[in-house]
């Protein structure tokens, strides 16, 4: 700019020579005019308004001045001030007038004061649909610093007033890149589309600054929906909790197991979520397909190591599995079907941009026969359905709720009469709320049942037999955003517990069967929690929060008195004590700390350490190894303490090739009190006084788990290896109350090694490939040491628990997806997925089973079960529209 | 009909994926241990109490039986001893003439053997309430997974009146056309804790007999320690390893050694008054 500069030369020499005597011009009121149509400008552009609409004149040196920083106004005139003030913003710059003169000077280095702070609010969405991303980051480069969004997909950061370049990207999703002036408090609304949108060029969006270092919490995986959807699956079923299992650390007790396994805990130690509502039973079935229709799931949190302070109540993991929310912005439907079930979803907005639903069912498309080694000659099928429903309505930037349900069912019938039915059901209502801009508050309500019913109107039967389990919960959770050094997340829960754990009644007041009813149980179970997650400085950051929760096991009740010192049982009952409604009968309470540290000790590595405290007040009351759907929970009280869980963990995580490669190293430490287990040969079924088949026991578990992870990508999937152990130990003070001599040994959920092989071949193109292969450990099993007669019957004698294994399992499955040509163009898309489950044919042992050989009654034989012993193809139809 | 039932066999199939199959492994050979049966009941004797010791459980021989060992019986400070049936090595009886179970009244087995004095708990035994009537139904069509076939038959249901008292248990004992069913899976064990004092049916669910068939129940009053350890053996012996199975254990009786209850002796000594009915299958009843 020639003419520029010659008079800035100009007016500096007038300045040296007279600049006092010039009469001063008033420069409050002046305005400058906006080009058309222009809200941005930058700042050559403003300096050369300034000098052609009024009468001062800039004066600079070319290198102090930031020329192409951009300026936004709002309106078509600024006044001059108002513009000076934005072009120095940020800058190591100041404006003086002398005269007619601006003089741009370039200051020292000054550090940006404390109260120049502003926020950066808003919220990241789905570009499509309009859905909340949940964990998409948000990062300045510029500052180091950034912030991810929050389970509703808000984010908040306070940061110095200036101008940044921002960052904001999601796995998954092409990262937008975008600069920002921050003068004041603002909020930006971010909208990413989906990478896959872009096919068949599938976009590999640039790593951000990630999400395993940036994960505040130890032994956390996140698993969306475009892993879970992709993996092969057992009859083509999607079934999300199973694809957990690929994950180091993660196991369940055999194939068509019910639940998964933890490091080392058992199925109940798990707190299994589905938008916030507690969900007890996990599949229908037996085990064979999952209770979450895949269609309506946006993802799952699992957390195995530190369990945040907002989440308790479960000694091993918390899995948080959330709803889609539904589309804002156009009706669609997608759905499918399988061999086994149907399922359709509709979803779509009901006030454009501000609410929109999402409901879906699913069912099993026949009676399935099944045999489950009951000797009954009558026919036994099997089927099942399940709902899910999802509401959500923006009433303003401020305020948001949530409506959301979900029911499921099985039902088995026996012959022609005999029925049971089971399932789970949860509802649940949620407000966002935010507080200015910095405190986001979220109210929850949820209502989670699980219950079990037996019928047979038979002759000579005629009773129906019930058990439930039901579990308000109201929880207050707020997040402060104080600054981005420091945040705070703090609230409170309460869950009231209602259970009843049988009754069988007769269906006609002359039926054969008598009338028995257990005595319900009720408890509340108040929390309070805190945390702090605080940036010590570039390389520390930490995470100290804690839990205070009590637990009031409430009457009425009936509490049997044993005599001291004999093991309890029947009839070693002294005294029976009546409690009156809601008098409190035995009450319990835990502080339960939480700490995570972590120290980055480059840009791409990290180390972390986490200390974990957590208390169950409620107990899986079950004989068997997996969960059954005739499984009834038990609230502690006198007999029955919480269980209690101390894990440590540390973590190594580091990311390479520029991100394309993850890599987490993990050892963990976990110890258990008050375990329970049960005496031999107990009777669980509608027992009055389970406390007399009841074992306590301790465990400890410790492990290292690695995972290599490729997130992105043509060809992506990971690399799982678990080294682990788990141990129990049953001391009780008579033998009948002991297990091995009272030493420790292997527990059920004890796998040595567990090694996950996934991989996904997505080109965009119209076949996609993908296969996953896990090898394991045997399971410990119990194995006998003697045989003999009696009553004509060869019988095995089994000394002690768990001495013995069952052989390494291992499976590769595959899957292939075909989408045709004409879907990848049209708006109704279609494809079809093919599965091979158990690609060679391993006979895995699912146990082994010690009896009298069919062949000849003298001998006796080991065999090998298997569940899914033998290769099995599938097909699944989906489409979408 | 023909279409259900291919539906039903293609369904069945994925069931069918579970299999067994008879593998060799290595098992722990662990202590050995006495082993007693023994059963008066208040039917005409002689009663029988056999001993022997446990052999590793891939052992392909017999249990070695005990022989030369003071049996006796106590009851009201009488001892009944029993004589070793010199063609059954192991085997006890006791003398018919001189003793026969009478419900009500305490009885105690005693085995001597080598240094060691083995002893039962002391028991007694309820009469036995009759089997009121047997009863059967057709049941068509029932798919057999095995052979992928459907076969057809009949199900047999006794009724018994229970007496007012709490906790009277019944072993059932099924003969057909006079052979016992006498394997793990045909041990049926009932308790009246669902149906105290009421007339009760049960239905025989897992054998099918045919027309012309002579069915006989017998039915044995058993107690409470009795129930849970026939329970307990039944488990061990064929109901362990499935998914919703219970963890294998150590199967204790109600026999120990005299001054030692840490020692552990397999089996039981078990007493019982019996009732039997019979019926004879016929069409269109």
């Amino acid at each position: 700019m020639p003419t520029f500069l010659r008079v800035c030369f100009i007016f500096h020499i007038c300045l040296l020579s007279a600049s006092s005597a010039l009469v001063a011009q008033s420069h409050t009121d002046v305005v400058v005019r906006m080009p058309d149509g222009e809200a941005s400008l930058s700042v050559r552009q403003a300096l050369s308004l300034i000098a052609d609409q009024t009468s001062f004149k800039p004066s600079y040196v070319d290198q102090s001045i930031p020329f192409d920083k951009k300026i936004k106004v709002n309106g078509s005139t600024i006044l001059l001030d108002d513009l000076l003030d934005k072009i120095v913003l940020a800058e190591n710059l100041k404006y003086q007038f002398e005269g007619n003169l601006i003089l741009l000077i370039a200051v020292k280095n000054k550090a940006p004061l404390k109260n120049d702070n502003v926020t950066m609010k808003g919220q990241v969405r789905e570009a499509s649909t309009g859905e909340a991303l949940i964990g998409a980051t948000i990062w300045i480069d510029s500052l180091k610093t950034g912030s991810s969004t929050n389970s509703y997909g808000f984010f908040s950061l306070s940061l110095p007033k200036g101008v940044y370049d921002v960052r904001v990207s999601f796995v998954g999703y092409k990262s937008i890149e975008t600069r920002l002036t921050l003068a004041e408090s603002t909020e930006e609304n971010f909208s990413l589309e989906s990478a896959e949108a872009n096919l068949p060029e599938l976009v590999v969006s640039p790593k951000d600054f990630d999400v395993l270092l940036t994960a505040k919490n130890t032994g956390y995986h996140k698993i969306s929906r475009n892993i879970f959807g992709k993996i092969p699956y057992f009859l083509s079923e999607v079934d999300v909790l199973q694809g957990a299992l690929l994950l180091p650390g993660i196991r369940n007790v055999g194939e068509d197991a019910t639940g998964i396994n933890v490091r080392g805990g058992s199925a109940d130690n798990n707190l299994i979520l589905l938008d916030e509502a507690v969900i007890f039973n996990t599949s229908h079935f037996f085990g064979l397909v999952g209770v979450f229709n895949p269609e309506a799931i946006n993802d799952i949190e699992i957390y195995k190591g530190d369990v945040p302070a907002s989440y308790g109540g479960r000694t091993s993991s918390v899995v948080s599995v959330r709803q889609r929310e539904g589309n804002k912005e156009r009706f669609a439907f997608s759905g499918g079907l399988g061999l086994l079930s149907g399922r359709l979803v509709a979803e779509g907005p009901l006030v454009k941009g501000k609410s929109s639903f999402l409901a879906s069912v699913r069912s099993s498309l026949f009676n399935i026969n099944y045999e489950l080694g009951d000797n009954n000659v009558r026919r036994s099928t099997l089927n099942f359905a399940d709902f899910n429903m999802k509401l959500n309505y923006d009433l303003n930037s401020k305020n948001k709720v949530y409506l959301s349900g979900y029911v499921g069912k099985d039902r088995n019938k026996v012959g022609e009469t005999f029925q049971r039915t089971w399932g789970n059901s949860a509802l649940i209502a949620r407000w966002n709320h935010i507080f200015g801009n910095r405190l986001f508050s979220n109210h929850t309500f949820t209502l989670s049942e699980y219950s079990y019913k037996t019928e047979d109107p038979s002759e000579i039967s005629n009773f129906i037999g019930t058990s439930y389990i039901f579990n308000y919960t109201f929880k207050s959770d707020f997040n402060f955003y104080s600054n981005p050094d420091n945040t705070y997340n703090f609230g409170y829960s309460s869950i009231i517990h209602r259970l009843n754990p049988g009754d069988r009644i007769p269906l006609t007041e002359d039926a054969s069967v008598v009338e028995i009813k257990l005595s319900s149980e009720h408890a509340v179970e108040p929390a309070l929690y805190g945390s702090w997650e605080k940036k010590w400085s570039r390389r520390i950051e930490t995470v100290a929060g804690a839990r205070w929760s009590r637990f009031y096991y409430l009457g009425p009740s009936n509490d049997y008195i044993y005599v001291n010192g004999l093991p309890k049982s029947r009839t070693s009952i002294v005294d029976t004590v009546q409690y009156k409604f809601g008098q409190i009968i035995d009450f319990y309470e835990g502080f339960e700390p939480r700490l995570v540290a972590s120290y980055k000790l480059s840009k791409a590595s990290m180390l972390k350490a986490s200390y974990n405290k957590n208390y169950q007040y409620i107990h899986r009351i079950t004989n068997s190894i997996s969960p059954a759907p005739t499984d009834i929970w038990k609230l502690s009280d006198r007999y029955i303490k919480p269980q209690v869980s101390n894990q440590w963990t540390l973590g190594y995580y580091r990311d390479m090739f520029n991100g394309n490669l993850e890599l987490s190293l993990e050892a963990y430490f976990k110890s258990l009190s008050n375990t329970i287990a049960f005496k031999n040969g107990a009777d669980l079924l509608l027992n009055e006084t389970i406390e007399t088949e009841v074992l306590a026991g301790i465990g400890r578990a410790y492990g290292t788990e690695l995972l290599v992870r490729k997130p992105e990508g043509v060809l992506r999937g990971w690399i799982s290896y678990t080294l682990a152990r788990a141990e129990t130990q049953i001391k009780g003070a008579t033998v009948e109350e002991t297990l091995n001599d009272g030493d420790f040994f292997p527990s059920d959920y004890d796998r040595t090694h567990d090694v996950s092989v996934v991989s996904i071949y997505d080109e965009g193109r119209q076949w996609s490939f993908s296969a996953t292969f896990n090898f394991s450990t045997g399971r410990p099993v119990t194995l006998p040491d003697a045989k003999y007669v009696y009553d004509g019957v060869i019988v095995p004698n089994f000394s002690k628990r768990n001495q013995g294994r069952l052989s390494d399992y291992h499976r590769l499955d595959l899957s292939t997806t075909y989408v045709s040509r004409k879907s990848l163009e049209r708006k109704f898309k279609s494809s079809w997925t093919f599965s091979i489950y158990n690609v060679y044919a391993r006979r895995n042992a699912y146990s082994y089973l010690f009896r009298q050989s069919a062949l000849d009654p003298s001998q006796t034989e080991t065999i090998r079960y298997s569940v899914l012993g033998t290769i099995i193809p599938s097909v699944s139809y989906n489409f979408k529209f | 009909m023909r279409r259900s039932a291919l539906l039903a066999i293609i369904l069945s199939s994925f069931v069918l994926l579970a299999c067994e199959d008879p593998i060799s492994i290595d098992l722990p050979s662990g202590s050995t241990y006495l082993v007693v049966e023994g059963w008066i009941t208040d039917q005409p004797g002689p009663y029988r109490v056999s001993l022997s010791q446990t052999l590793p459980f891939d052992s392909p021989e017999t249990n070695p039986r005990i022989s030369k060992a003071k049996v006796y019986i106590n009851s009201k400070g009488i001892n009944y001893f029993l004589t070793e049936n010199p063609e059954k090595p192991g085997e006890y009886l006791t003398d018919s003439a001189e003793f026969v179970g009478v419900p009500g009244v305490n009885y105690k087995l005693v085995v001597e053997w080598e240094d060691k004095i083995i002893v039962s708990n002391e028991n007694s035994f309820k009469p036995a309430p009759p089997i009121d009537t047997l009863t059967y139904t057709f049941v068509p069509n029932i798919f057999v997974p095995e052979t992928l076939s459907f076969t057809s038959g009949y199900l047999v249901t006794g009724f018994v009146s229970d007496p007012a008292t709490e906790n009277d248990y019944y072993r059932w004992k099924v003969a057909e056309n006079g052979i016992s069913f006498s394997g793990a899976e045909d041990l049926i064990l009932i308790t009246d804790r669902f149906f105290n004092g009421k007339k009760f049916g049960f239905e025989l669910s897992s054998l099918l007999f045919q027309i012309d068939d002579t069915v006989t129940v017998s039915q044995y009053t058993i107690d409470a320690a009795a129930f849970e350890y026939l329970k307990n053996l039944n488990t061990q012996a064929i109901g362990l390893g499935k998914s919703t199975s219970t963890p294998p254990s150590l199967v204790r009786g109600n026999l120990k050694y005299l001054n030692d209850d840490e020692g552990v002796i397999l089996g039981y000594f078990g007493m019982s008054s019996v009732s039997s009915a019979q019926v004879v299958i016929k069409k269109n009843q």
